[in-house]
């Protein structure tokens, strides 16, 4: 079996994301594995907003939120905040991290438009540089 | 490609008005037109700013200096939570709420309701600050912060929070018609009448403009240039300014005729005489008019500006609800009364000039020689028939155009030589050919309408025949910018119904239609965004009286503290 020594999780904050982060940590505890936390921050910056002060400051905002988060919900972790496109921005960081393994829950929801279009979860499992465990969420 | 490009929109130009049109214009009958004594958004619109101007206190004239103050970046705290400043948060709202409506917005309310129409827009701009100022601060209040910081507002939030969760289905419906919407006024509207105006003025094909507009507005909203953006959000309130100086041009130019022209506006108002075109001396007519293009111009009350102005740097929502109510004074009673004045006082909305006129654009009337004199007569009478047409010239009768005939009417074939044959005329005035080759059109000298007859006013009144450049780069600048601001309502709105990931689609389908504006026609496009619009400003109004209360007592707290401009610690 692969040695799973550093697993990258993500979260968006949501409720939904909370199970994959709590396979992160059964997993981590069993395994022994180092934690890195992601957050992607989303463009939801009106069109003409000064994108060189306000994006830093949505950057350290968030890094604060997410380390508290941490804190709460994934102990040890290392935090890493990034801003684009969430799937892009997921596979450059397992890149990047050398992780071994990629822990993500998926909203699981038929909608039209994950049917059409596809998930994040899904495009990071096409793309990602390791294996991916999804954990699907209950809500 | 180019062949390519041209079959596709003409495919989709005829589903669209073939699907679009019927739809809209029987919607429009119940959104704008029903009850057809008391149209009921007109009363609810009307009524909800009168409640709001009462209940405050007269809010937007107590307020106004404070409001300027905090727009100048006064009170600015820049630890405060939040993407804009103050001043910001307004030109963002005001880019999308100045646009084509400022320009043929006017110049339509003119056309149809009479000069009358532009007093019933100031009326809606008055009460409309109210409006805004309400649904602005109650956006602020109810925004939603998120992890990073930034912020989420707008109607569908203050809906849900302020209201309630058993109001989130009409929160849902409000983010549904805001999508709706931002596919018509603030995108195909201005797309249209840029793509026409540039046409006008400089005889480009609307489908250059309406790709390369499109292409700007898509590099912006998904190619996330954001310079772009930030080039359009200065260019514009610039473009603005310069627009409203030649406007003051021409009034120092005609300052004799300023007294005459008020009093026209107002006496028409209240008692619209028959005059030329349009609204043949209906009082309702006027009032509609009047308040279909102030609301289109100024958004007062439809729910669109919160959404910027919940973005605002700052703790005390009343502060950014003041700045929020200076947009409908800058646009309506500040920028479209510009267009107005110019509009009237040049003479421009009587004259008539060379016009090449569709089959489908006129109407005709059969019988003695009609003259705009026995029109309404002749209208009346009317039951049809045939229009024998020899070497271009109709045998007896004439065609009307904006409710005025075409003067020295001819019938020509699209190569503009005289057409002969026969034309059938129904009973409600539609031409379609009987007999005789295809593509007759109507030429002779017919009213303008929309940003051409703006333009016509600018060019006869401002020295050096090129006055209406300014109204053509006003379009331009105005509708790209307006359709950069709009698709940031579709955005949140799109994010509030589908989540994050859907944006992203949203914005390919926005500048597919931004294109698809440019070329369809005129009718349909505008009459399926006044719809859109009218259907998202009824949860809004109603939300903004059930949330007055909230207003009012936020409104009496800031009033009761002392506010001291901010100084850095």
């Amino acid at each position: 079996m692969a040695n799973y020594e550093h697993l990258l999780v993500t979260t968006d904050f949501s409720e939904q994301a909370l199970p994959g982060v709590a396979a992160a940590r059964d997993l981590a505890a069993r395994l022994g594995s180092r934690l890195s936390l992601l957050y992607v921050v989303e463009d939801r910056m009106p069109p003409f907003a000064d994108v060189e002060t306000v994006l830093p400051e949505h950057r350290a905002k968030a890094a604060e939120s997410l380390g508290a988060y941490a804190a709460e919900h994934l102990p040890g972790a290392t935090t890493l905040v990034l801003d684009g496109s969430p799937h892009e921005e997921i596979v450059a960081a397992a890149t990047e991290l050398g992780a071994d393994l990629v822990v993500m829950a998926t909203h699981g929801y038929g909608h039209v438009g994950t049917i059409v279009f596809g998930s994040t979860a899904e495009r990071v499992v096409h793309h990602a540089p390791c294996p991916v465990l999804l954990v699907r969420s209950r809500t | 490609m180019i062949d390519w490009i041209e079959q596709f929109s003409q495919i989709v130009s005829e589903a669209v008005t073939g699907l679009l049109g019927p739809i809209a214009t029987f919607l429009e009958g119940y959104v704008w037109n029903w009850p057809p004594q008391a149209p009921l958004l007109a009363v609810v619109l009307l009524g909800t700013g009168l409640y709001a101007t009462l209940r405050l206190g007269f809010i937007q004239v107590k307020g106004f200096k404070h409001a300027v103050d905090i727009a100048r970046g006064v009170y600015d705290d820049p630890d405060d939570e939040g993407d804009l400043k103050h001043y910001q948060a307004l030109t963002t709202a005001l880019s999308a709420t100045v646009g084509i409506g400022n320009i043929a917005g006017v110049a339509i309310a003119i056309r149809m309701g009479g000069p009358g129409a532009l007093f019933w827009m100031w009326v809606t701009a008055f009460f409309g600050m109210a409006l805004k100022y309400v649904e602005c601060t109650l956006a602020l209040r109810y925004r939603t912060v998120h992890p990073d910081g930034s912020v989420s507002g707008g109607p569908m939030y203050y809906i849900e929070l302020g209201l309630g969760k058993k109001w989130k289905w009409m929160a849902t419906a409000f983010a549904a018609f805001a999508v709706i919407c931002s596919f018509g006024t603030g995108n195909m509207n201005q797309s249209n009448t840029m793509a026409d105006a540039v046409q006008a003025r400089f005889g480009i094909e609307p489908i250059w403009t309406a790709l390369a507009s499109a292409i700007v507005v898509g590099l912006v909203i998904i190619g996330g240039i954001r310079r772009i953006g930030k080039v359009t959000a200065v260019l514009a309130p610039l473009m603005a300014l310069l627009y409203v100086g030649g406007a003051l041009v021409v009034l120092a130019i005609f300052w004799r005729e300023v007294p005459g022209t008020f009093a026209l506006i107002i006496s028409e108002a209240f008692a619209p005489s028959s005059m030329v075109g349009g609204a043949a001396g209906s009082f309702l007519l006027t009032l509609m008019w009047g308040i279909r293009r102030g609301l289109f111009s100024n958004e007062a009350g439809q729910g669109s500006a919160p959404i910027a102005h919940a973005t605002a740097k700052t703790k005390e929502p009343v502060r950014e609800g003041l700045v929020a109510s200076l947009g409908p004074f800058i646009d309506t009673l500040v920028i479209c009364s510009m267009t107005g004045l110019v509009i009237l006082m040049s003479g421009a909305w009587r004259d008539k000039v060379d016009a090449n006129l569709g089959l489908g654009q006129v109407t005709a009337v059969l019988g003695e020689a009609a003259s705009d004199g026995n029109l309404q007569e002749l209208l009346e009478s009317s039951n049809g028939g045939r229009l024998e047409v020899v070497d271009g010239v109709p045998a007896a009768g004439g065609f009307v155009f904006l409710g005025a005939t075409v003067d020295g009417a001819r019938v020509v074939g699209s190569d503009g030589a005289p057409w002969a044959g026969a034309l059938e005329v129904d009973a409600d005035g539609s031409v379609s050919i009987a007999s005789g080759p295809d593509g007759a059109r109507v030429a002779g000298k017919a009213l303008l309408t929309g940003a051409p007859l703006t333009s016509r006013g600018f060019s006869k009144a401002l020295p050096g025949k090129q006055g209406d450049l300014i109204v053509t780069l006003a379009v331009l600048l105005f509708a790209i910018s307006t359709g950069i601001s709009w698709s940031y309502y579709g955005d949140r709105a799109t994010e509030y119904l589908f989540g994050a990931k859907w944006i992203r689609y949203y914005r390919w389908v926005y500048v597919t239609f931004f294109f698809l504006g440019g070329i369809l026609p005129l009718q349909a496009v505008w009459t399926f965004g006044d719809v859109a619009l009218g259907l998202m400003s009824f949860p809004n109004l109603l939300a903004i009286v059930m949330l007055s209360g909230a207003a009012l007592g936020m409104t009496r707290e800031y009033y009761s503290r002392e506010h001291r401009p901010f100084k850095k610690k």
